[in-house]
């Protein structure tokens, strides 16, 4: 017995040595030399990998059917598609348990690398070696400013958000740890205007590489877009929705605060004057103009000729084309579905310079032959960016797959039509022509080609504009108002406010509010601008609901009846922002929801 | 490992396959009976030596074991590979008849039952017999006594011996000689032969040979044999009298293969089910098909019968995890995949459940083990085995689509619905006619996709020939198969390549086994396959959902002259194209698994100690080459003047073969070394493992730094039993290892499991229901297992850099600076594997003569630290991927059984019953996320999977009831589904979600089969069954319209809907719209359909020629045919698809039926 214990105990001891002298070794597999984010702070191309990374959370507008409803879900586009969530949010099918378009933690992911970057930068062995302090300053005004502009976009979309600060929450720290309200909308403008104005203080004033204007480097943050970013964001803050309105007196933070401030002041209308002009003296940009002085080609010109010297801030990679091919006639390879509505064609002014309901020259009765082709009255003598931007029943059109310029048919009978394909027909009779690149030939029949070009998210004629509408504001009568506007006009091709007896400057501030939105609704259409304009204006009540295009089951004299094609609801006060994801309200304890939700 | 239980010196007392333990339960009821029946005899019956040995007679036994039976130990070693025996050697003189039992009882393990009062009356006894048969031992000990005594089974009962009546009336004696064999032929020694009523007896030689002489030829003589049932034969005066012995089928002496070994049966204390080979050999390509059904413990579901991707999906007791949830499944102890394993190949199957069984697998073990061991030789003459299968495959169900017409009606009157203003119809009358006349199809198609893609049969079949056979010292088995499947695909005669889908396999398999010396044994097992699929240019998705989403009117297959159809979008393709016009894949995958294992007897150091060492080299590589094309497309507008038609081209194709090839591929090493000691002293059983063990993994094609890291492991195992007396079993096991994926300070685990089991059957109070309850057994086991397959991450202890959100772009004129992002992937998290603390309680109970047997387990199961991406991370944190942590927890219960019914009625008639059951419901405790906001929406404390979704309170009724409801999203009119408003809150949202159904994975799963066979023919059914589960209907082609157009096919149910003039209050579809317009296709009760059925899947039909003469002309020992038709019925509510499908809209390959005939010819 005694032998036998002894025994098993050897054989036990050896199986135990065996295995203890080996085991440590066998199981450590993971190389030290692997990457990690320590040491990509210590290197310079990783750390502007980094920087790239956040820089590719910037708004990517291109998309207007699952990512960004800006276009489809305001009074100026129908999007045809009812499998697209455009159509859901349209039908009012969006809540806090259903939140589609939700970027709230998209932009918060921008925010976080932006801050960890902030963070961790300084000291770059790499860097310092090559370019010196300089470079990591210029870096974190670009992350600085991407955050910024983070904040700034959720704030349009959701309203007051929360700051997170100048540290990253830790990512083993306990939920409640977590924790953070929403501040005040004006504390967010506050907070965001001085961290662009910290960006602007070190950004340079165009793309530059150790202080040297630099073509490989445009695309990155500059001064002036910074200023942009912060005019547009004064322009709204100072806005009715967020001015003083009483609606919201009861959207009180978890501490019991009003979050948007009940007391209207006049002063943000000059700030956000102030800001716009301060863009506009940089005297970095001027409006496109094509050098054979056609308004319609220069207007065109605005979005695609590349890199001009209207764009403040372009996002390069987009996805274009597809916007392009989604745009595009049927006839043409398209699918067919970018549809402007009837309220949209509607508020193109005449060529004379007047809206149609005051203009003489404005038809709705009988047709005129154009090269050939019977055009409608109604898209007869109209401004030149109506032309620019709208493609009508038997507008002329080449791109795509069309060799050759023809004009295109929405009638019921026609190659565009509601019949001949499952999906893809405009439901309104009218498609997108504004920023459609004619050379991409990515649709059906289409060899693929794309028009690739950078998107413009912010450009000087709508500073402009902006400038204009604060100002009339403000300071009601200032010279800068029409003087303005009128270089938006002249380059439109439009006859300017003032220029004849016929067409006088608007004599009231209120007239000329009215003259500023009518002007913004054209020049900034299909720009993803008008949905938070009805908004900030509190308009949107009321141009929203019902809206309207040709007659698609017709053909002939029949199809040109307004009619009701969808419906946008609009529903008080919820649809003024996206709901804040039942997602987050479930993990969020101090977080308070969207009025409306 | 076979050889170490071989061994094992119990083997001494009794015959290997007949270890003690069975000894007691074998009784055979009828003997009490007589005993009792008789008013004369009154017995007291005691247990021979109860347990009350102290600790110097153990050791005495084993110093006379060492001592005096050495020899004979080694000797009967040798000898009891082949055959039983019950030899004896004792040197006894002047003794007490008891104290010579006792020698007997300790050396062959019989027991006795006597009156003491009458053992008294009995003289002493002197015995030298050296290796003689128990019968003979015996005899010298009865020789002059009073008594006499019977052999009933196992139990030697002393009785009186009778008063010779017969000594006056003297009739001729006679000399009876023969031989006594078992079943196979092999002679049997120590068979006690008994004049039935009289005095004489004997027993048998060592070559099966006896002779007996008998007072006169009348009467009969009793063959008996321990674990064989006894026979009487008349005498009739005849002089030679043969008789073939059958062992009693108890299955007691059963072994059953266990985590690194084997155990028998009956001391078995883990939760182990077993599946015959012979139920795995179906007409199927794929082994894992066949698991769930065919064995108690098993959930499982087959979601597509796509030759070579058919796999089904298994869960042992169930799923009780977020992570993975498959099981570990060992091939001759390494870990493989078993998919691909020949049938015919496996000798034997395990299904490990409880953690007394999985404990030793440690961090592998928490989701069961499945232990596949492959055929070894027999050492004999060689056996040669040759099976030829052809089986005809049809599709068991696939849904039906409405013909052009109904679909044009029905778009028509759904188009009115959603656009009441519209005064046109969305399908003229004109185009309506001309499609239901079908004279233009170019025009006016009206196309039944599935039978444009699909033929009416396909066939596979099977091709295997095995030999087997051996000396002592070499055995040998060898095997290779061929399997063949065609799959249902139509191919385009005119191209001139093959897109059919088609998937052959070549498999192989040889096992040696090589005695190099007395003590050492070699296995050397080689085996693998190869496997050729040929698939067309587009996947199986792709093609079924595209005859899911291409309308029947819009376009025909091919255009009547040769022109491809297409329409103008590129999300509706044309199905036909994508079948036929898109080329091939090719794909090729091998598998080469080797193992070699050396086992040394180590019996000259400690008796009952050996050694084994195994390494293995497994491979696997997987090589996919698309040719692949796209062709144009043409759309027909019209027809000219002449009638030729107009066509738009639609779509530019690639018009030629591309290439395209992707590769897959693993190595795997596996090492095990392990010592082994068993050893029995007395009553006392002992065994005892100790094993270490570690594997290296590595993806030879992996898509990034982390994977390609090789996957290890390593640990160590042990396992200590101990059975006393056969009755009460107790049994400690412990597995300590370490997986590379946690952090060094974290990386071993102790898995420790007990498991305690009291065979009641043994006890003396259970004698009184012994005849009817043959064998009783009660286990518990209870330990703790681990799973460090947790998914998610590897390697979660350090952080990773990740690619972030994407790239973004630099540079104007003609400059371009694109840079990919980076940004921190995972951030770094303490973790460790997934705990898994089983409880498990067993009853095993055979009863009325062993014809019924029936196991059952209940489980529990908790199931912590559940490695789970934390979900209680606010967003505005803006961490990217959440971070992991082991806060997941998951309970889970359920029960397992198994009953088996086997019946032979007369000498031709055998009738047997199988069924098994298994039920679990996991529940989850902490899923990690925060909470929801209405208790109903809460996924804590519901089942695992549970499904959630609108409760419908059937359809609206009238404007008003629409108006009077709560608020639904979207048109809402009589006859669109009315939602329950859970909340309250007047509006129906992602709130009123509550749980509907049960979920896709059953709750229940069961099969059951009756088998009946005469002479050589036999009739076998398999029914298998899945219930507690449901399928959740959704998708373009269920949902009509969906976008609007022609975009989605129809159901063929598209006419049972609602219209005002419908009556019945729930038709399968509500109010039909064009287009989305309203909350109708929203995951509702409406949509979950009950998901249970029961399917035939086998029926065989077989007649096995075994004994016909001409069979041993023709050089054959056996042959037989059968037919075997498999998935042949189905019974469920469910009719739309093949209900095991699952989910969504039946877009799969489904399950196919299979007609099979084979023939089996051994030649021996």
């Amino acid at each position: 017995m005694k032998n036998t214990i002894i025994k098993c105990g050897a054989v036990l001891l050896m199986v135990t040595l065996i295995f203890s002298s080996s085991c440590k070794k066998y199981l450590d597999q993971v190389p030290n030399d692997r990457i990690t984010i320590e040491q990509v702070f210590q290197k310079k191309g990783p750390s502007e990998q980094y920087l790239a990374n956040i820089y590719s959370y910037v708004d990517d507008l291109s998309e207007q059917w699952t990512q960004n409803p800006w276009l489809g879900n305001a009074d100026e586009v129908d999007i045809t598609w009812s499998k697209y969530s455009i159509y859901d949010l349209n039908i009012g099918n969006i809540g806090p348990s259903n939140a589609i378009f939700d970027r709230w933690g998209y932009y918060y992911n921008g925010i976080r690398a932006a801050t960890y970057f902030l963070n961790h930068i300084d000291g770059n062995a790499e860097i310092l070696a090559l370019n010196g302090q300089q470079l990591i300053d210029q870096y974190k005004a670009e992350a600085r400013f991407l955050r910024a502009y983070f904040y700034f976009l959720l704030m349009r979309q959701y309203g007051p958000v929360v700051l997170v600060g100048e540290k990253e929450i830790p990512a083993d720290a306990t939920a409640d740890a977590m924790q953070l309200p929403r501040s005040p909308y004006d504390d967010c403008v506050n907070y965001v205007s001085s961290e662009l104005d910290k960006a602007a203080a070190v950004l340079p004033r165009v793309a530059s590489n150790n202080g040297q204007a630099s073509d490989v480097q445009a695309g990155r943050a500059t001064i002036g877009m910074a200023l942009a970013v912060k005019a547009r964001m004064l322009l709204y803050a100072a806005s009715p929705l967020y001015n003083g309105n009483t609606d919201y007196a009861s959207f009180k933070g978890s501490d019991g605060k009003p979050l948007i401030n009940q007391i209207y002041d006049l002063q943000k209308w000059k700030k956000a004057a102030d800001a716009a002009k301060a863009v506009i003296d940089l005297g970095l940009y001027q409006l496109y103009k094509d050098g054979s002085g056609d308004p319609v080609k220069s207007y065109q010109g605005i979005f695609l000729q590349q890199w001009n010297s209207e764009q403040i801030f372009n996002r390069k990679s987009n996805s274009l084309p597809t916007w392009d091919t989604h745009c595009m006639p049927r006839q043409a390879g398209g699918w067919d579905g970018i549809g402007v509505t009837q309220e949209q064609v509607d508020a193109y002014f005449m060529k004379d310079g007047k809206p149609i309901t005051e203009s003489s020259l404005y038809s709705e009765s009988g047709y005129t032959n154009v090269n050939g082709v019977q055009v409608y009255n109604m898209y007869i003598n109209r401004e030149p960016r109506f032309y620019a931007s709208v493609t009508y029943n038997n507008a002329v059109f080449q791109g795509g797959n069309m060799q050759s310029a023809a004009p295109i048919s929405f009638f019921v009978s026609g190659p565009n039509s509601k019949n001949g394909h499952p999906t893809d027909f405009t439901k309104t009779g009218y498609l997108v022509r504004k920023n459609v690149g004619t050379q991409t030939n990515a649709g059906s029949g289409g060899n693929g080609a794309q028009q690739a070009r950078p998107l413009a998210l912010f450009r000087l004629g709508e500073v402009y504009l902006n400038y204009a509408e604060a100002l009339n504001e403000y300071s009601p009568g200032d010279a800068d108002i029409v003087k303005y506007l009128n270089l938006i006009r002249e380059r439109a091709g439009v006859p300017q406010y003032g220029a004849s007896a016929n067409l006088p400057i608007p004599p009231s501030q209120a007239d000329m509010r009215t003259r500023i939105r009518q002007e913004r609704r054209v020049e900034l259409a299909f720009e993803s601008i008008r949905w938070f304009d009805i908004r900030r204006w509190k308009i949107a009540a009321q141009v929203m609901g019902d809206v309207h295009g040709m007659n698609m089951n017709k053909d002939g004299d029949d199809f040109y009846k307004r009619t009701v094609v969808s419906n946008h609801l609009f529903r008080s006060p919820a649809s003024y922002w996206f709901p804040i994801s039942q997602y987050e309200m479930d993990r969020s304890k101090l977080i308070v929801q969207n009025p409306g939700w | 490992m076979i050889s170490l239980y071989r061994k094992r010196p119990g083997a001494g007392r009794s015959a290997p396959g007949q270890i003690p333990f069975g000894i007691r339960v074998n009784n055979r009821l009828f003997s009490y009976n007589q005993l009792f029946t008789n008013p004369n005899q009154m017995y007291k019956f005691f247990i021979a030596f109860p347990c009350n040995w102290d600790r110097r007679v153990l050791f005495k036994i084993l110093l006379i074991m060492k001592l005096t039976f050495v020899l004979l130990l080694v000797a009967l070693l040798h000898v009891s590979a082949a055959t039983y025996s019950q030899n004896i050697s004792l040197k006894v003189k002047d003794v007490s008849l008891l104290d010579v039992f006792k020698q007997l009882h300790r050396q062959s393990g019989v027991e006795f039952v006597y009156d003491n009062k009458m053992l008294k009356e009995a003289k002493h006894v002197s015995i030298n017999a050296v290796n003689e048969p128990l019968a003979v031992v015996l005899e010298q000990c009865f020789e002059k006594q009073p008594l006499t005594y019977e052999i009933i089974q196992n139990m030697i009962v002393i009785k009186s011996r009778p008063a010779d009546n017969n000594a006056d009336n003297k009739a001729p004696a006679i000399t009876v000689t023969g031989k006594v064999t078992d079943e196979k032929g092999v002679p049997l020694a120590g068979v006690t032969i008994k004049l039935k009523d009289g005095s004489a007896s004997t027993s048998t030689r060592k070559d099966g040979s006896y002779s007996i002489t008998l007072p006169d030829g009348g009467g009969t003589l009793i063959f008996t044999f321990i674990g064989f049932a006894s026979q009487e034969v008349p005498v009739n005066n005849k002089h030679e009298i043969n008789v073939v012995l059958k062992e009693t089928a108890t299955g007691l002496n059963d072994v059953v293969v266990v985590a690194y070994g084997q155990q028998k049966k009956v001391s078995l204390i883990g939760a182990i089910s077993t599946i015959k080979a012979e139920d795995l050999k179906q007409p199927v390509a794929n082994l894992s098909d066949l698991i769930a059904g065919r064995v108690a413990g098993v959930i499982g579901v087959q979601r597509s019968g796509q030759p070579g991707y058919d796999n089904a999906e298994i869960y042992i007791r169930g799923i009780a995890t977020f992570t993975s949830s498959s099981p570990l499944v060992l091939v001759d102890g390494v870990e493989r995949d078993f998919a691909n394993v020949d049938p015919e190949d496996i000798a034997s199957f395990s299904i490990l459940k409880d953690a007394s069984a999985t404990a030793v697998y440690g961090v592998r073990g928490a989701n069961g083990v499945i232990i596949i061991q492959t055929k070894k030789g027999k050492p004999g003459k060689a056996t040669i085995n040759a099976q030829y299968d052809q089986g005809v495959t049809q599709f068991t169900r696939i849904p039906e689509f409405a013909d052009g017409v109904t679909y044009m009606q029905m778009a028509n009157e759904a188009y009115k619905n959603s656009n009441p203003t519209d005064p046109l119809p969305k399908y003229s009358d004109e185009r309506i006619q001309k499609t239901a006349a079908g004279t233009d199809p170019d025009l006016y198609p009206n196309v039944d996709w599935f039978k444009v893609l699909f033929k009416k049969f396909g066939q596979n079949r099977r091709a295997r020939v095995n030999a087997s056979g051996g000396s002592e010292n070499a055995q040998y088995y060898l095997s290779v198969g061929y399997y063949n499947e065609n799959g249902l695909y139509k191919t385009d005669q005119l191209a001139n390549y093959n897109s059919a889908i088609k998937f052959d396999r070549y498999n192989f398999t040889s096992n040696l086994t090589l005695n190099v010396t007395k003590t050492t044994k070699v296995d050397f097992g080689a085996s693998g396959w190869i496997s050729n699929g040929n698939y067309p240019g587009n996947s199986v998705d792709a093609i079924w959902g595209s005859a899911f989403v291409m309308p029947p009117i819009v376009i025909p297959p091919v255009y009547s002259n040769g022109l491809h159809s297409q329409i103008r979008t590129g999300d509706v393709l044309n199905p036909y194209n994508l079948l036929t016009q898109s080329g091939y894949v090719n794909e090729f995958r091998s598998q080469l698994w080797s193992n070699i294992r050396v086992t040394q007897d180590l019996g000259k150091i400690l008796r009952g100690l050996s050694a084994t060492a195994m390494y293995s080299f497994d491979n696997y590589n997987s090589h996919t080459i698309s040719r692949t094309k796209t062709v144009d497309g043409y759309q027909a507008t019209g027809r000219d003047a002449n009638g030729n038609l107009l066509l738009d081209k639609t779509s530019i194709g690639t018009s030629f073969l591309g290439y395209n090839r992707s590769n897959g591929g693993t190595r795997q090493f596996y090492t095990e070394a392990a010592v082994n000691y068993s050893n029995t002293f007395g009553k006392h059983a002992v065994t005892g493992l100790i094993l270490y063990n570690q594997s290296d993994r590595e993806d030879a094609f992996a898509n990034d730094f982390i994977s390609s890291i090789p996957y290890r492991y390593m640990g160590i195992a042990g396992r200590g039993t101990y059975a006393y007396n056969n009755k009460y079993l107790a049994e400690a096991n412990f597995g300590y290892n370490g997986s590379e994926t946690f952090a060094p300070d974290h990386r071993f685990g102790f898995f420790p499991s007990f498991g305690l089991g009291w065979v009641i059957s043994e006890e003396s109070f259970f004698k009184p229901i012994a005849n009817t309850v043959q064998f009783l057994k009660l286990r518990y086991s209870y330990g703790v297992v681990g799973n460090s397959n947790i998914g998610g991450r590897r390697f979660a202890y350090i952080s990773t850099v990740g690619g972030g959100n994407g790239n973004y772009s630099y540079g104007q004129n003609g400059t371009n600076q694109s840079l990919n992002g980076l940004d921190i992937g995972d951030y770094a998290v303490s973790v460790t594997w997934e705990k898994a603390k089983k409880q498990n309680l067993g009853i095993e109970l055979k009863m009325l003569d062993n014809a019924i047997s029936l196991t059952a387990d209940v489980f529990q199961e908790n199931r912590t630290g559940i490695f789970r991406q934390r979900g209680d991370v606010p967003s505005y944190a803006g961490i990217r991927t959440l971070p992991y942590a082991n806060l997941g927890e998951v309970h889970n219960r359920g029960v397992d059984a198994t009953l088996d019914i086997n019946k032979r009625i007369g000498n031709n008639w055998v009738a047997a019953f199988r069924g098994n059951f298994t039920w679990n419901r996991a529940k989850v405790i902490n899923d990690a996320n925060a909470p929801w906001p209405y208790p109903w929406q809460q996924r804590i404390g519901r089942k695992l999977g549970q499904r959630f979704g609108y409760t419908d309170l059937g359809l609206f009724q009238s404007d008003a009831d629409v108006a009077n409801s709560p608020y639904q999203t979207g048109t809402n009119k009589p006859g669109d589904i009315k939602y329950k408003d859970l909340n309250g809150d007047g509006k129906i949202d992602n709130f009123d979600q509550g749980p509907i159904g049960y979920g896709s994975i059953p709750e229940i799963v069961y099969g059951f089969g009756p088998t009946i066979s005469y002479k050589g023919f036999s009739i076998a059914g398999w029914f298998k069954g899945i219930s507690n589960v449901d399928v959740s209907l959704n998708g373009d082609g269920l949902q009509p319209f969906s976008q609007g157009g022609e975009r989605g096919n129809l159901l063929a149910q598209i006419t049972n809907r609602w219209t005002p003039d419908n009556t019945n209050p729930r038709p399968f579809y509500p109010r039909l719209t064009y287009g989305n317009d309203n909350m109708n296709y929203a995951n509702s009760t409406w949509w979950v359909k009950n998901g249970a059925f029961m399917r035939l899947q086998t029926l065989q039909l077989s007649y096995d020629f075994a004994g016909a003469k001409w069979l041993r002309s023709a050089g054959m020992s056996n042959l037989s045919v059968y037919f075997i038709g498999y998935n042949l019925w189905t019974v469920s509510g469910f009719k739309l698809w093949d209900v095991e499908l699952g989910d969504g809209r039946g877009a799969q390959y489904p399950l196919l039926k299979t007609y099979n005939m084979g023939i089996k010819c051994t030649f021996k």
